[in-house]
């Protein structure tokens, strides 16, 4: 056996596949993978959670009151707050889920329904309100959102995230935390179909409870020139079509053909709330609406 | 936002690692081929005997090894194909490398002792640290060639 030194004329140990090409390749598969997966089960989830008892969502409620502190004694103004919710809820068909309303003291402008029943209203937004029908109307759009499961969809929808990040990138990947991160914002934001919905909603119902629809507009129409200001950087962020809101709102309230009359001013309970130091808008103390 | 940031700083160290990896990848296998030349007279083989085993001289353990590590680039499509499953493409030109270097190196030291050629040579690799899927970790590889140089009585 005789020895001859050569080279090999070409390195069989590699593969001759771009890397760029590989990378593309790759990451559209893993990617559409994704993609598809979550679509079809958010398909599902919209199924799923239409078809939902009403005890899912109280369940899920636990989570949130404590963290929210549902559970204290209201003060006066929120318990003003609380009666004006219930007379709103006497117009809903029967439920088992039951609705409470607590003011946090915050100097944002906004207000959050959570999961159980649970409404937030920041002391903020109390201070903008310049009538009763006013804080109606916001509260009535909250419902509006409870009862279409507006916040469960949401919560459906960011659970499948994860899921699939944690299935896909694994539990310690920084893509894994961002999405757990953005599970854990109960702050939602809404698609505009469910906010006109909810719009829609809490109109019919402020017309059912006081006759009239005075008030339905004018918050929002006050907040139009207050975009950048920065105690409202939580409403614009959570509501980016509010332009169109009064808009589609009188549309609605011509075709219903509502009227409107005199508005009610706020208890003067609420003063402890605001912030603000206008008198008009509040009814003197004991005074009966 | 967030997101938006931190898919940037992926693309930022995707593009160095791929840029910089290739380079230096080119420039290491030139660097390789000239060598490989060199060393053709000085074979290493992995057969235990040799025809000449009666004229062997001396004899002696040689070793070469080099440590690589992967470039960011290169573990991502690493990470890609841990979902779907495949050959892990972008780790063969490292390994090859590797296992090159190595034996040059181990020649090298064969060399040094005048050897005539390099019997019973066995290849070793193993990984550094942690090559584990954990944070932190480090994709780092120690390509060990050895063998025993051998020196012939000249005819």
């Amino acid at each position: 056996m005789k020895f001859t030194p050569r080279l090999p004329r070409e390195n069989v140990n590699i593969s001759k596949v771009s890397p760029l090409r590989e990378l593309f390749v790759l990451l559209s598969a893993v990617l559409g993978g994704v993609l598809i997966i979550y679509f079809v089960l958010g398909v599902a989830l919209d199924i799923i959670v239409s078809r939902m008892p009403d005890q899912a969502d109280k369940i899920l409620g636990t989570f949130f009151s404590a963290h929210y502190n549902f559970e204290r004694e209201p003060s006066p103004a929120e318990k003003e707050t609380q009666k004006l919710l219930d007379d709103l809820v006497q117009y809903l068909p029967p439920r088992s889920l039951e609705f409470t309303v607590r003011i946090a003291d915050n100097t944002q402008v906004n207000a959050m329904a959570l999961p159980g029943g649970h409404i937030l209203v920041f002391s903020g937004l109390i201070s903008e309100i310049q009538s009763e029908n006013e804080l109606a109307m916001v509260l009535a759009h909250e419902l509006g959102h409870f009862v279409h499961r507006d916040h469960l969809r949401g919560l459906g929808r960011r659970v499948v995230l994860v899921l699939l990040s944690v299935a896909f990138f694994g539990v310690d990947s920084p893509i894994t935390e961002l999405a757990q991160r953005t599970l854990a914002t109960a702050e939602l934001r809404f698609s505009r179909a469910q906010e006109e919905a909810a719009d829609n909603f809490a109109l019919h119902l402020l017309n059912k409870k006081y006759g009239h629809v005075a008030g339905a507009t004018d918050f929002f129409d006050r907040l139009k020139d207050k975009q950048r200001r920065p105690r409202f950087l939580a409403y614009f962020s959570t509501h980016p079509h509010h332009r169109d809101r009064v808009v589609l709102l009188e549309a609605e309230i011509r075709k219903s053909g509502y009227i409107v009359k005199e508005k009610i001013p706020l208890l003067s309970v609420y003063k402890e709330v605001c912030s603000s130091d206008r008198e008009d808008k509040f009814l003197p103390q004991g005074a009966h609406k | 936002m967030d997101l938006i940031i931190y898919i940037v700083y992926i693309l930022f160290f995707l593009a160095l690692g791929y840029g910089v990896g290739s380079a230096l990848e080119k420039s290491h296998y030139g660097n390789i081929q000239k060598r490989e030349k060199d060393y053709l007279t000085l074979p290493a083989v992995t057969s235990k005997k040799i025809e000449e085993q009666d004229n062997i001289v001396s004899a002696q353990l040689v070793t070469g090894s080099v440590v690589v590590s992967l470039d960011y680039f290169k573990r991502f499509l690493a990470g890609l194909r841990n979902i779907v499953g495949g050959r892990v493409k972008s780790y063969e030109t490292i390994l090859d490398r590797g296992r090159r270097e190595a034996v040059l190196r181990m020649k090298e030291q064969a060399r040094v002792l005048n050897a005539d050629m390099i019997i019973n040579m066995r290849f070793q690799t193993s990984g550094i640290g942690q090559i584990t899927k954990k944070k932190g970790a480090i994709g780092c590889f120690e390509v060990l060639a050895y063998g025993t140089a051998v020196t012939l009585k000249e005819k």
